[in-house]
């Protein structure tokens, strides 16, 4: 299928606009407008994972991409600087390909866990859909001015999903969320203009044509003795600008994934946001900050990445191991299962610090598997909020004889997300750790205790889910107030179709992680081997 | 290979549709995957000894994991099978009636396949992956009946002890994938030694250390005692603890001297700590848990002191006359069930409501003592002669490290003869509690105490295993066992016990604690006997036994040390941190608003001033455009005179 990129991203958008262009009393249409629009992305997606080719060995950036599709979009000539060029520019490698299949699985979850949905509908869906078409937007874009663009362009329906569909403390939480994501696109636009005038060739008549094309960014085709040009000599207090670069990149995109000290945003927007806002918000949009880790702040500046491996992989390891602690004390179950994204995420920054093959296949592992397991948890609590308005441990006791098949669901998830073997949590861990702890006499980048000491996640993630299990399902039936009694009746088909899928994938790639490994294998190879060798190259200059 | 895949996934198979098929037809349908199970678990016995059977298995990229099934897996597949099935057949009684009997056959069916997979693995990987996996199963056995939030409780001890010992193995494991680039168990070895090498051991050490339950690991295991009788009879007795036993086998020629040494101090300490623990416990279960703790020290120290066979050999008859003291447990616990189950706050496991029921169950108390025999040591049975293998391997370890190490590693010797004189202690006093003097409760008579098939089969068979010849022909000596030679070849070493007075002293010991028990326990002092078997003890080595060396306090304290730093960090996090957000937020509020009255007041009143000031201006300079052309001819006289004058000077 050609342009499959563009459909995947238009696709809701057109449905968007169909939904606002039905009557307000048509809310089971609008519904289904929705529904039928994901149901396609999905597809697409599935065709995507089945159609990519992963038998690719890449060379340069340029090869490494499919899918491609590459329309000149904006072309000006800028005075002196020379052209300034944006390019509607597609295409997805391994890195980006399991996540747009992660997020067109997530968004058709998300519909049909807003189905009992009754109040605004129709604002609902449609910015449902505006979302759904820039997350995908955001992974397979391949220029930066497109890639913000998606990127800002979710921030407002996730906005206003959150503080208008969200819980009391709404307005609160999403102007927070707003302000922050706000505040690291701010960081990210400055390195993306400098970016800009960094890099880019001349044409034939010797005009120099400036572009934001990631490809070429990732290539290292900078412009000798720009701004950010390697090498080229242009310090701010001690450092090079292409270390201050990294700098604020990495502040935007960890403020996105969080890690700490910028993860405070995360359970507030969790805790108000409407539970199929927070799947998408912890299943996906915290993906966007791995992945721009991944494809910007590393790819572009593998030399930064080198030098700061060490605090960053230390920071991983903290946020692993604070995170965790941190859940430990909630009492909120959405506010423990926040906390505990923020400890899984750490391992992301963990494995990708590292830079072995191991590391970074795992991290982008484990943000797959942490995309279907945090997506399954806040659905799981979502079923209790549905029946009782009320999400603290304390309120429940011994839900386990109540209502046995939700509890082998919560059960299935909890122990997927504390790393038990055989389900897809363990996988990304495992790669992880072992990443980590050899990276010291793979590239010799960090200290091995770095990576021992972040294995106390394990045990930490353990504790707090034990104990939830232990407080909430275990021992004898209670409810605190005997008007839930009533409503607490075991899954609903509707809530099956929700959990279903996920335990089976939680579970397929736990036991076969070749299959979401296999196909990405070339790319994280090669992701590694440039990044190490370029990186190397641009410190000697 | 087919047969292993069989052997592997049957009883999970038979377990689920266990499950599926309803409470009523559970546990015949769960034995009917079981013993076909089994029996193929033996053909596969055969296969291995003729040749090793290994698979491989591409798991994750560049991760081959593997297979193996050589001679030691294979034969403790067969053990495990033939408990597993034993105890399959005994829930079927002891958990008649129970709602959840489908879902707790689905359980052990799970769990069986969990321990066989770790037996069957080849690549350290692969192994902990089931290592994992057994403790999950072990986890939903123990809290099997979640409804009381005690035992849920005791589930949640369990697993989390297991899980901070599993985070040591998995740094293990992962040293060993970075050092061996594949580690196949069956390929390990011949490497130099190096620091690296040891914190790899110290880190499977440490799980073992964890699933053994070794010190200081140990107090999961009597809170593993929540679960059903026959689980604990399976998993806590016979397979699952010994797998810690069985990964240092498997690991042992990458052992550093220092892991080693380490590992065989602990082993001692623990055998001794355990045995302690086990005289004053009034729990039916926990004397049998401690106690089993204290062999499995016996185990682990005989892998530090390089006696890995005799280890294993002890680790294979254990696992009989364990099962078979459990087993004759649960059938003492289901009894008082029945004879008292109109009293809900009965506790059937307190040793202290028993007492002459050896006139009720004969077949389970002949099976208990037989088995309690083995466990005490003494000759003509099978836990004699593995310990004594065991032993002997300490004391010539000992002798030769001294003049290395200096003299307390006799220290390690000596706790484990000093545990040899503790067992049967504890075994003779919960022998006469449960089964000699009077009924210290009312039992009324029931048809079928002990109903024929399921309870007495199992128990006849495991009683007949803690009998030497099953094992080796010379009843005294452990060289020479049945499957040694064919186990380990012509390298069995087994340090032959004859010549040695290791042999005579055991003996000694086993009669001497023996004759203690019968003194301070049995029949002839009555009010001494009452005294010392009824009340929780005063002394402080009493007290020290009773709270089992107080590990309990010791993890309450550390898990509450814990939370508060929790909390702690909980606190920085919503007060410091995020008033920090907050804060910036604030700032930007209050700043925004003293620019907005600066925007009011001054600017925009600077803007008005100067309107207001042109305006002025405006009205006087408007009275000068009147439109009359005389005016204006006059203003431009005025305006040219000023110029005029203006240039003059």
């Amino acid at each position: 299928m050609d342009n499959l990129l563009s459909w995947l991203i238009f696709i809701p958008f057109a449905g968007a606009l169909l939904v606002g262009l039905l009557p307000d009393s048509k809310s089971l249409l609008m519904k289904i407008v929705a529904l039928v629009a994901t149901c396609i992305q999905l597809v697409l997606g599935l065709l995507l994972f089945v159609q990519f080719d992963g038998s690719v060995a890449p060379e340069s950036w340029s090869e490494a991409f499919q899918f491609v599709e590459l329309v000149p979009w904006i072309q000006l000539k800028v005075g002196t600087i020379g052209f300034l060029q944006i390019d509607y520019f597609l295409g997805v490698d391994g890195i980006s390909m399991p996540l747009v299949v992660l997020s067109a699985l997530l968004l058709v979850i998300g519909v049909i866990s807003s189905w009992n949905l009754t109040q605004k509908v129709k604002g609902y869906f449609m910015l449902y859909l505006v979302l759904s078409g820039s997350l995908i937007g955001c992974f397979v874009a391949l220029d930066f001015f497109l890639f913000y663009v998606f990127f800002e362009f979710m921030l407002l329906p996730m906005f206003f999903l959150i503080g208008i569909w969200g819980g009391p403390r709404r307005s609160y939480a999403s102007i927070k969320f707003f302000l922050y994501t706000l505040f690291g696109s701010l960081l990210i636009l400055v390195v993306m203009i400098g970016l800009y005038l960094s890099t880019g060739s001349f044409d034939e008549f010797g005009n120099q044509v400036n572009t934001f094309s990631l490809v070429q960014m990732m290539d290292g085709r900078f412009i000798d003795s720009t701004l950010l040009a390697p090498g080229s000599g242009f310090y701010l207090w001690g450092e090079s600008l292409r270390y201050w670069a990294f700098v604020l990149l990495f502040i935007g995109f960890i403020i996105k994934l969080p890690a700490i000290p910028f993860h405070t945003w995360l359970p507030d927007a969790h805790v108000e946001a409407p539970t199929a806002i927070s799947v998408l918000l912890a299943g996906v949009l915290l993906k966007v900050g791995g992945y721009g880790l991944f494809r910007i702040c590393y790819a572009i500046f593998p030399d930064i990445a080198i030098e700061l491996a060490q605090p960053v992989a230390i920071l991983g390891m903290i946020s692993i191991v604070y995170g965790g602690m941190v859940a430990m004390a909630q009492n909120d179950v959405k506010k423990l299962i926040a906390y505990s994204s923020v400890s899984h995420m750490g391992f992301v920054l963990l494995g990708l610090a590292a830079l072995t093959s191991e590391g970074v296949a795992g991290a982008l592992f484990q943000m797959v598997s942490h995309g279907f397991i945090s997506g399954a948890l806040f659905l799981v609590v979502g079923v209790i909020y549905d029946r009782t308005h009320d999400r603290q441990i304390e309120g429940l006791s011994g839900l386990a004889g109540k209502m046995p098949k939700y509890t082998f669901f919560v059960v299935l998830f909890f122990f997927a997300s504390l790393g038990l073997p055989g389900l897809s949590g363990f996988v990304g861990e495992l790669l992880v750790l072992i990443g980590a702890i050899g990276a010291e006499s793979t590239n010799g980048l960090f200290s091995r205790w770095i990576g021992m000491v972040s294995v106390l996640g394990i045990i930490i993630s353990a504790g707090y889910y034990l104990w939830t299990l232990q407080r909430m399902f275990f021992g004898k039936y209670w409810t605190k107030e005997s008007a839930w009694d009533a409503k607490m009746l075991d899954l609903t088909p509707r809530e099956w179709l929700m959990l279903l899928p996920l335990a089976v994938l939680t579970l397929l790639f736990g036991v076969f992680p070749s299959l979401l490994l296999d196909p990405i294998e070339n790319t994280m190879q090669f992701f590694v081997e440039s990044l190490l060798n370029q990186g190397q190259t641009y410190l000697n200059l | 290979m087919l047969y292993m895949i069989l052997a592997l996934v049957l009883p999970l198979v038979g377990g689920l549709l266990a499950f599926a098929s309803g409470n009523k037809k559970a546990p015949i349908v769960a034995l009917a995957g079981m013993v076909p199970g089994f029996i193929v678990s033996v053909m596969l016995l055969n296969a291995a000894f003729n040749q090793r059977i290994i698979a491989r298995w591409e798991w994750l990229p560049g991760y081959e994991l593997g297979w193996q099934i050589d001679h030691i897996s294979a034969i403790l597949i067969c053990l495990v099978y033939f408990i597993s099935l034993l105890v399959h057949l005994f829930s079927a009684t002891y958990l008649k009636g129970d709602l959840g009997i489908g879902r707790f056959y689905a359980k052990l069916g799970f769990f069986t396949t969990s321990m066989l997979g770790l037996l069957a693995a080849d690549h350290l990987l692969l192994l902990f992956v089931f290592w994992e996996l057994v403790g999950f199963s072990s986890f939903l056995l123990i809290g099997f009946w979640f409804k009381d939030q005690k035992k849920a409780k005791a589930a949640r001890e369990a697993f989390m002890i297991n899980r901070v010992a599993d985070a040591g193995l998995l740094i293990g494991v992962i040293l060993m994938v970075i050092q061996f680039d594949q580690p196949f168990i069956s390929e390990l070895g011949g490497v130099e030694h190096s620091f690296l090498l040891s914190l790899a051991g110290f880190g499977l050490l440490i799980g073992a250390l964890g699933k053994s339950a070794q010190f200081p690991f140990f107090g999961w295991l009597p809170k593993a005692m929540a679960g059903p009788t026959p689980v604990s009879a399976l998993i806590h007795a016979a397979t699952m603890v010994a797998a810690g036993v069985y990964l240092l086998i498997r690991v042992q020629p990458v052992l550093t001297p220092v892991v080693l040494t380490t590992t065989a101090v602990i082993g001692a300490l623990t055998a001794f700590m355990a045995a302690v623990a086990a005289i004053t416990q009034f729990d039916i279960k926990k004397v049998l848990a401690f106690s089993t703790i204290s062999q499995l020290g016996y185990m682990v120290m005989g892998i530090g002191v390089g006696a890995a066979e005799a280890s294993f050999f002890h680790l294979w008859t254990h696992a009989f006359f364990k099962a078979g003291l459990f087993l004759g447990a649960g059938a003492v616990i289901h009894y008082l069930h029945q004879v008292n189950h109109e009293d809900h706050s009965f506790d059937a496991q307190d040793m202290r409501l028993m007492g002459g029921l050896k006139k009720h169950l004969p077949i389970t108390f002949i099976a208990f003592l037989l088995c309690g025999l083995s466990l005490s040591g003494l000759p003509l049975f099978s836990g004699f002669l593995s310990k004594e293998g065991i032993l002997t391997g300490t004391w010539l370890w000992a002798a030769e490290r001294s003049t290395e190490y200096g003299w307390w590693v006799y220290a390690v010797s000596d706790l484990g003869f000093i545990t040899a004189l503790l067992t049967p202690v504890y075994v003779g006093r919960q022998v006469w509690m449960v089964f000699f003097g009077q009924a210290r409760t009312k039992m009324t008579p029931v048809d079928q105490s002990e109903p024929l098939f399921n309870f007495k089969i199992p128990l006849i068979l495991l009683s007949l295993g803690a009998i030497w010849v099953f094992h080796a022909v010379n009843p005294l000596d452990a060289h020479g066992w049945y499957f040694g030679k064919r186990l380990f070849g012509e390298l069995e070493t087994i340090q032959s016990s004859i010549p040695t007075y290791t042999l005579i002293f055991s003996i000694a010991l086993a009669i001497a604690g023996l004759a203690i028990s019968i003194i301070s326990f049995g029949p002839k002092n009555k009010r001494t006997q009452e005294a010392n078997l009824l009340n929780a003890p005063k002394s402080v080595v009493g007290k020290v036994s009773f709270n089992s060396w107080y590990m309990e306090q010791f993890y309450d304290g550390l898990s509450s040390g814990y939370l508060k730093i929790a909390g702690f960090i909980q606190v920085i996090d919503k007060r410091v941190i995020d008033r920090l957000v907050d804060g910036v937020g604030v700032v930007t509020v209050v700043s925004s608003k003293v620019l907005a009255i600066i925007d009011r007041e001054i600017i925009d009143g600077l803007v008005n001033l100067v309107a207001w000031i042109s305006s002025a201006v405006g009205g006087i300079l408007t009275g000068l455009q009147s439109g009359k052309v005389q005016n204006q001819l006059v203003w431009l006289l005025i305006f040219l005179i000023t110029i005029v004058i203006w240039f003059q000077f």
